[in-house]
C-alpha cells in the first residue's frame, strides 16, 4: 500500500525551516540564487534556513519520490592550485556567490583540463585551477530529498543516484552526508551527494537506480548555482 | 550435537561506490530480499574436537585475542637491532564473515534452509576422503535439510551452492557469484600453531575470501531469472577481498567501527622478525623465537586473481590440500611450480585455495639508516596484478581487489632475560 507524500505541513516546514536530521559528520554550506538558501551539515544533523523560490520536479515511482533541490558547482581546487575543500576531495565546506554557476572551458591548449586558465561562456577569464593531472576539477553537490512511499522500510544507499553527463558518462558519488541504510515506511529523508565532474560539463542529468524494483528513475537537475569553499 | 541453522537468502548490499546490488547468501537468520538488512552472510563459528558449536570471530579459543589484529612482540633480538621474538604459539587469530572454523576430529552439523524461490544446495567442494563434494543435495524452495559430516583434513576449503553441476563445482559458478558461498578452515587440533600436521608454525594466521560480483548476473537473477553465462557471459564489476573493496577493504573508511574490523582480521600486521624460511619454528627462549604469519587465500570468485605483495615476499606453502615439498620441485601438467619458494605474485584460479607465510621481514631495500630512522608503522600494498580488478564499476580507481599489511613500528619491549649482555 503506497504512503501519501509528505504532508503540506512537513513541505512547509522543509520550505521554511529550520529543519534538522541526523547526517554525517561533514558538512557544507551552499548559497544560491538570490542568497537565501543556506544548508548546513553540522556535527549534529542538517538545518535547512530558508529555500530558493522556483520549480522542483520530483520523479515519483510507486515506490520512491526523489527530488533535487538544489544543486551548486565548485572548482575542486582554489586559485593557488590547493584543495578548495577540507575534506579532500569532499564537499568540505562551500560557500560561493548567488549566481548561477559559470561553466569553464579552457584556453590554453582547447582542453578543459589544460590547467593553464580559462573562461566562462562569457569569454571573461575565471580562476587557474584545474588539475594539473587533468582530472576532473569541479565538485557538483547535489541537495536531494527521497520518500519511500512504500508501507515497509526500505534499503537505501546515495549511490543509487548518479550524475550524468550530457551525452556522456554516468557518474559515481564522491562523497554523501550520510551512508548506506534504510529509509523508513513513508519517511522522507533530506542528504547530499556530490561528483567530481569536468569542468566543461554542461547541464548534467541524474539517475536515481531502484535496484529492488529494477526500474531507473530520470531526475531533473536544478540550475546549478556557484559554490566555493566558506571562509 | 548442536547443528548451525543456515538461512539461503536474497538481499540487496551496497557496493563500494555505494551502488546497490542484488546478493544470495548464507546468513544465519532468514530475511527477504526488500529487507534493509539482510543476513547473507554467517558470523564464523567453531565446531570444536570435543563436540560444542561456539560462535567466535576468533581461534584457538581462549587465546588472547591481539589488540588490533597486531600480535606484541616479546622482547627485542639482540642478534638483529631493531627486530623481535615474537610469542609462540600464544595469539588468537580472528577470522572473517562467511568462514566456518573446524577443528580436526570435529564433526560438523549444519541445518540449512532454503529461504529462496529456486531449489539450492550447500555443498563442502572437495571434502570427502576421495577427493569428491559432501553436500545436502538439492534443497526446494521453503525447504530443510541437514548436513552433518566429519571435518575433513585441516586446511582450507569452499562451501558453495554448485548450481546445475553438483558434479563439478568449477563448472557452474553462477550461484556462488550471486553469493551463495564462504570458507571452511579446518585446523590442526594437536598443534593449532602449526598449519597442517608436520607443516609450518606460525604467529597467527589470516584468512583472506576472494569474491568478485556481477551486477548483470545478479540483476538477472533479482527477477528470478536463471542466469545462462553462454547468453550474458561473466563480467564481473566489484571485486572483493573479505567482503569489502577498495578504502573499505584498506580500513580506511570514515566507518571506524568497520575499520576496526578490517584491521583485526584482514590487513596482515606484526613486528619485524628475523625469520630464516628453512625453520619457521626457531626458538630463542622459552615461548619466543622467529616465525612468520600464516596467510590463507581462497578465491570463491570467477576471476584468476594474481595477489602482487609490496615489501616482503611471501613464501609459498601449499595449494588446494597438496603440501609442496622443500626440494624435489617440479612443473606440473598445467605449468605450475610445485616447490616451497619465494614468490611476490600469489595466482589464485577460481576455487583455489593457497597457504603462504608472511615472514613481516625488515623490506629487504630499506638501507640502514632509513631502517634505524623509522619511528612509524610502515604499510605496504597488496594488490591484485588481474588489472580490471583494480576499479569498481569499471572506472572507480582503485576500488577494488586491494589490501595493505604492516611492520611495526618499533616496540618497547625489553630483551629476553638469558640474552642479556650477550647474543643468543
Amino acid at each position: 500500500m503506497p504512503v501519501e507524500h509528505p504532508s503540506d505541513a512537513t513541505r512547509s516546514r522543509w520550505e521554511h525551516g529550520p529543519l534538522r536530521w541526523t547526517t554525517s559528520r561533514r558538512q557544507f554550506v551552499l548559497f544560491a540564487g538570490g542568497g537565501v538558501a543556506a544548508v548546513a551539515v553540522g556535527a549534529s544533523g542538517l538545518a535547512v534556513a530558508g529555500r530558493t523560490p522556483g520549480a522542483v520536479s520530483a520523479t515519483t515511482s510507486p515506490f520512491w519520490t526523489v527530488r533535487i533541490l538544489r544543486a551548486g558547482r565548485g572548482a575542486r581546487l582554489r586559485p593557488d592550485g590547493l584543495p578548495a575543500f577540507h575534506a579532500a576531495p569532499g564537499p568540505g565546506v562551500f560557500a560561493g556567490p548567488a549566481e548561477p554557476a559559470r561553466v569553464r572551458t579552457a584556453v590554453a591548449q582547447g582542453d578543459d583540463h589544460a590547467g593553464h586558465g580559462s573562461t566562462d561562456h562569457s569569454g571573461a577569464a575565471i580562476a587557474n585551477n584545474q588539475p594539473v593531472n587533468r582530472t576532473w576539477g569541479d565538485v557538483i553537490v547535489l541537495e536531494v530529498e527521497a520518500f519511500n512511499a512504500t508501507a515497509a522500510a526500505l534499503p537505501f544507499s546515495p549511490g543509487q543516484l548518479r550524475l550524468r553527463l550530457a551525452d556522456g558518462p554516468s557518474i559515481t558519488p564522491q562523497d554523501a552526508s550520510r551512508g548506506p541504510g534504510e529509509i523508513a515506511a513513508g519517511a522522507v529523508e533530506m542528504f547530499w551527494v556530490s561528483y567530481l565532474a569536468p569542468s566543461g560539463a554542461a547541464n548534467p542529468s541524474a539517475e536515481f537506480a531502484d535496484t529492488i524494483h529494477d526500474s531507473m528513475l530520470a531526475v531533473r537537475v536544478p540550475e546549478l548555482v556557484a559554490a566555493r569553499e566558506a571562509s | 550435537m548442536t547443528a548451525l541453522d543456515v538461512y539461503i537468502n536474497e538481499g540487496f548490499l551496497p557496493m563500494v561506490d555505494g551502488a546497490l546490488v542484488y546478493h544470495r547468501g548464507f546468513g544465519s537468520r532468514p530475511t527477504g530480499a526488500a529487507d534493509p538488512s539482510p543476513s547473507l552472510t554467517l558470523s564464523p563459528h567453531v565446531f570444536t574436537a570435543d563436540g560444542a558449536l561456539v560462535r567466535s570471530r576468533t581461534h584457538p579459543l581462549g587465546a588472547v585475542a591481539p589488540p588490533e589484529g597486531r600480535p606484541a612482540p616479546m622482547f627485542t633480538d639482540p642478534a638483529h637491532p631493531g627486530e623481535y621474538l615474537v610469542r609462540r604459539k600464544y595469539w588468537a587469530s580472528y577470522f572473517p564473515e562467511r568462514t566456518l572454523i573446524a577443528e580436526s576430529g570435529s564433526v560438523i552439523s549444519l541445518r540449512i534452509h532454503n529461504n529462496l524461490a529456486q531449489e539450492h544446495e550447500l555443498m563442502f567442494v572437495g571434502t570427502a576422503q576421495d577427493g569428491g563434494h559432501r553436500g545436502t543435495g538439492k534443497i526446494r524452495p521453503g525447504g530443510s535439510a541437514v548436513l552433518e559430516c566429519e571435518a575433513p583434513a585441516p586446511g582450507t576449503y569452499i562451501f558453495c551452492d554448485p548450481g546445475s553441476r553438483p558434479d563439478n563445482p568449477a563448472k557452474d559458478p553462477v550461484e556462488r557469484t550471486l553469493g551463495l558461498a564462504g570458507a571452511l578452515l579446518v585446523t590442526n587440533t594437536a598443534d593449532p600453531w602449526v598449519h597442517v600436521p608436520g607443516g609450518t608454525e606460525f604467529e597467527r594466521q589470516w584468512l583472506w575470501i576472494l569474491h568478485d560480483v556481477d551486477p548483470a548476473w545478479a540483476r538477472i537473477a533479482s527477477r528470478g531469472e536463471r542466469v545462462n553465462p553462454a547468453q550474458t557471459p561473466a563480467y564481473p564489476r566489484y571485486f572483493t577481498l573479505n567482503g569489502r573493496s577498495g578504502f573499505q577493504s584498506l580500513g580506511i573508511s570514515t566507518d571506524e567501527a568497520a575499520n576496526q574490523v578490517r584491521h583485526e582480521e584482514s590487513l596482515m600486521s606484526g613486528s619485524p622478525r628475523h625469520v630464516d624460511v628453512r625453520n619457521f619454528s626457531q626458538g630463542v627462549t622459552a615461548g619466543a623465537g622467529r616465525t612468520g604469519q600464516l596467510m590463507r587465500f581462497v578465491n570463491t570468485g570467477i576471476v584468476h586473481h594474481q595477489l602482487h605483495f609490496h615489501g616482503n615476499h611471501v613464501w609459498a606453502l601449499g595449494r588446494n590440500g597438496t603440501q609442496f615439498p622443500r626440494s624435489g620441485g617440479f612443473v606440473d601438467s598445467a605449468g605450475h611450480v610445485i616447490l616451497q619458494q619465494w614468490e611476490d605474485v600469489v595466482e589464485m584460479h577460481p576455487l583455489d585455495r593457497k597457504d603462504s607465510v608472511l615472514p613481516v621481514w625488515r623490506p629487504p631495500d630499506s638501507i640502514d639508516p632509513v631502517w634505524a630512522a623509522r619511528t612509524v608503522d610502515w604499510h605496504y600494498p597488496m594488490h591484485c596484478h588481474a588489472e580490471p580488478s583494480q576499479v569498481a564499476a569499471g572506472g572507480m580507481y582503485p576500488g577494488g581487489l586491494v589490501g595493505d599489511w604492516m611492520v611495526a613500528a618499533p616496540s618497547r619491549v625489553p630483551p629476553p632475560p638469558a640474552a642479556e649482555g650477550q647474543t643468543p
